[in-house]
């Protein structure tokens, strides 16, 4: 029987309530700046530029900017963006006049990023409430997406990338960060709900 | 693909990250 979608949403909101209202509690994946730095190549003086609101509840899984920058004046769209660092790292790279829209299903991030955005005065963060699968932007309006550990949480991946191809201007990049199996799960675990959240 | 890395390492999960062969990757791509 596929997983129940919505089911699966749910509980991947408790999880990433939890980041955001806690992130150096321990989860089963690692979080924050310094694992950012140390395992995935984040630069660390440009980590330190941004608050800890921003970066403790970091939980990617590799760099998507790594992959190239957005220049000055660019709009990125950030799918499931989080706490938003890699949202915030590419407001600083769009600066004032371009924009970044930083979309999650979680409340709790959603409030959260919202928080960021008055602390930091980055006004050309927008954070929008949405799911990967049903982008909340507009076709063709956008120059990059990114996105770091979320594409794997979703059940119905051919409708995320459909939809990032949909939101990108002709020309527009995709770089993504994610986590990918070599060893097949079973039909029982693709099931198992616990086996996608942890 | 541009990197591939191990994103679990020492983490609570790398247990069940390395029984599926978990792997973490950059990749991008352009619309044409």
């Amino acid at each position: 029987m596929p997983i129940d979608a919505e089911r699966l949403r749910e509980e991947i909101r408790k999880v990433y309530t939890d980041v955001a209202h806690d992130p150096k509690r321990g989860y089963h994946f690692h979080t924050g700046p310094e694992y950012a730095a140390e395992l995935l190549g984040y630069p660390r003086e440009e980590l330190a530029l941004l608050p800890d609101s921003v970066t403790a509840g970091f939980a990617g899984v590799g760099n998507p900017l790594a992959m190239g920058r957005p220049r000055p004046g660019e709009a990125v769209l950030d799918v499931g963006a989080g706490t938003g660092m890699d949202t915030f790292l590419a407001a600083r790279y769009v600066g004032p006049a371009g924009r970044v829209i930083a979309v999650d299903m979680t409340p709790a991030m959603l409030e959260r990023g919202a928080e960021s955005v008055a602390l930091t005065g980055m006004r050309q963060v927008e954070y929008r409430p949405g799911l990967a699968e049903a982008l909340p932007a507009e076709d063709a309006s956008v120059d990059l997406v990114i996105s770091n550990g979320v594409i794997n949480l979703s059940p119905d991946k051919d409708a995320v990338f459909r939809e990032a191809y949909r939101v990108l201007r002709p020309e527009g990049r995709l770089q993504i960060a994610d986590i990918v199996v070599h060893k097949d799960i079973p039909p029982a675990g693709r099931e198992d709900i616990a086996i996608w959240t942890a | 693909m541009v990197w591939r890395g191990k994103p679990f390492a020492g983490a609570a999960g790398q247990r069940k990250a390395d029984k599926f062969e978990v792997e973490g990757i950059n990749v991008r791509a352009r619309k044409p």
